[in-house]
């Protein structure tokens, strides 16, 4: 799976989550960019993540990420 | 020992003169590290001694279980999940023994009609705090958020070092550790800074919290003898000669590790400003909400909602707010049994879960309405009553003690009209807090509304006049008979 099939796939999750269709994400994409994007939205959205792509986070891995590259970075290295 | 008794006072400034000796006196930065952290090793152990020798012992015990714990964890590998599962496991058992067991053993006793038993096992002092603190560490070592401290002495102090020994404030091992890999100075800014705050916390133990304490003692006892605007000034103060108090000790801790070179984190900030439960804990006893949302309700939240992943798309729509409220419900629990002993802890965490829901459910219908959140002071006075109302389990020892409060409070009938001028004072200082954060957010123009810290100049005349007439006013009407802090006790 390329990069872009990752963006592609994530931007169905984040308009999912957050019932907006017009999210596009980028690597600098941060939970400053969307209004929604709060702790308890940030859980929904790694665990809707991880079903879209069939992989499983670690409680540290949920916490720590800062923004949407790094969440690419890791999905790459699960998925790969 | 604590910042209460007057013998720690000669204690503390021993510590520092020695602290001060050794980074004047030792040269070389490893040597002088070493001893620093021998010496802060010595001094907390000592502070444990003076409760009592044998709590060492069980000190020592979660330490070394914690250091193996951490270092088994990270060679492990794929299995350092159920390695840290039996770690923790271990841990919360030893907490739970030393703080449930009689309990438990009473309340079987009563079920099946046998007398009870007399036998109270006395908890070691802070454990509550250390082993919280090293139940995040190990969970934090599993998630590989950081390496296990290889360092017993580091490891030994993250989870004892005095100042924060017996009420926290909590710290994380991502937070403290590398603070004690360095080699931390005192300093002139850091020993100002540190002793204001420590006055200013001192101020209102001594004078707020202890005076109002005695006046909630008294009508806490017996309701009944007191008028019904005596209960409700009462039952209005409780929760601000609370953070009176324990904001009071956490500025304390946090001063005294200043002076020392250390950091510890913020416990509150104007909790009494909500709207909200959520809103509440997210600013009182802050470092403990931290700790519950990182190793409680956020684990349990990802486990209830890859549980209803399976479930068809309308269903996860129109329950989206259950794996939240199920994880708030159960972490509000248990921060009620962690808080004390006894049925009334628990009702009073119980309370706060159902309420977090409740405002959870309302506030996502109105959203949905696309409702504004409307005027904040109505809101901020009606959570200001609700968390009151709440505490009575907290302050009373059983669940008929705290319906006859509230029967005192609604029913009417004569009692002694006793309006506690230290209570009014106490909300007045609440206000006035309040009052100053505001005047400080519009000067900053900043979105946010934060505690003011206090910032004396001390190299000034008026800074070091200010300080020592707070200091003053302290010894003057502060109250010095026989108190605690009120977290002391978990």
């Amino acid at each position: 799976m390329t990069r872009a099939d990752i963006y592609r796939k994530l931007d169905e999750v984040f308009q999912d989550v957050f019932d907006d269709e017009s999210i596009h994400v980028s690597d600098e994409t941060t939970a400053n960019d969307i209004e929604d994007w709060d702790s308890l939205e940030h859980i929904n959205l790694m665990v809707a993540v991880e079903n879209a792509f069939g992989i499983k986070f670690n409680m540290g891995q949920i916490g720590s990420l800062k923004n949407v590259g790094e969440m690419v970075d890791l999905i790459e290295k699960k998925v790969g | 020992m604590s910042f209460n008794d007057l013998g720690f006072y000669p204690f503390l400034l021993l510590i520092l003169l020695g602290l001060f000796g050794v980074q004047v006196l030792i040269k070389k930065e490893q040597t002088a590290l070493l001893i620093r952290k021998i010496l802060l090793l010595f001094s907390s152990f000592a502070v444990i001694w003076c409760y009592r020798p044998s709590f060492c012992l069980s000190t020592a015990a979660v330490i070394l279980i914690t250091y193996v714990g951490g270092r088994l964890i990270e060679r492990a590998g794929t299995g350092r999940m159920r390695i840290a599962g039996l770690f923790v496991t271990a841990l919360v058992l030893w907490l739970g023994y030393f703080k449930y067991f009689s309990f438990l053993l009473n309340t079987f006793c009563t079920l099946i009609g046998q007398p009870g038993t007399l036998i109270r096992i006395a908890a070691p002092i802070g454990i509550s705090f250390y082993i919280f603190t090293a139940v995040g560490y190990l969970l934090d070592v599993a998630w590989e958020k950081y390496p296990a401290e290889r360092n017993l002495l580091n490891l030994s102090l993250m989870l004892v070092f005095f100042p924060k020994l017996l009420c926290g404030p909590l710290v994380r091992g991502d937070e403290f550790l590398p603070q004690l890999r360095e080699n931390r100075r005192m300093s002139a800014d850091r020993f100002m800074s540190g002793i204001q705050l420590f006055a200013f916390g001192f101020f209102k133990k001594v004078v707020l919290a202890n005076h109002m304490a005695r006046f909630l003692d008294s009508v806490f006892f017996a309701p009944s003898a007191f008028s019904m605007s005596t209960l409700w000034l009462a039952m209005l103060s409780n929760m601000p000669a609370l953070y009176f108090d324990f904001s009071g000790y956490s500025d304390m801790a946090i001063g005294v590790s200043r002076m020392m070179g250390y950091d510890l984190r913020s416990n509150f900030n104007l909790p009494f400003i909500t709207t909200n439960i959520s809103d509440f804990w997210s600013r009182w006893h802050i470092t403990l909400t931290d700790w519950l949302q990182s190793y409680l309700f956020n684990p349990l939240a990802v486990r209830f909602r890859r549980m209803m992943a399976g479930k068809p798309k309308a269903f996860r729509k129109k329950y989206k707010l259950l794996p939240e409220c199920a994880a708030a419900v159960i972490t509000f629990f248990v921060s009620g049994v962690w808080h004390g002993v006894g049925f009334n802890f628990a009702i009073f965490g119980l309370l706060h879960g159902i309420f977090y829901v409740i405002q959870k459910v309302y506030g996502q219908a109105r959203k949905a309405k696309g409702k504004a959140s409307g005027l904040r002071f109505v809101p901020v006075l009606a959570s200001f009553l609700l968390i009151n109302l709440i505490q009575v389990f907290f302050r009373t020892e059983t669940p008929g003690e705290a319906v006859r409060f509230y029967q005192a409070l609604i029913v009417p009938h004569a009692g002694v009209f006793f309006p506690s001028f230290w209570c009014l004072i106490g909300l007045a200082a609440l206000c006035g807090e309040i009052i100053l954060a505001r005047m400080e957010q519009r000067k900053q123009g900043s979105a946010e509304l934060n505690a003011v810290q206090p910032r004396l100049n001390l190299r000034t005349v008026p800074g070091m006049t200010a300080l020592l007439f707070l200091i003053g006013l302290a010894l003057a009407l502060g109250y010095f008979g026989e108190s605690y802090f009120v977290y002391e006790q978990f």
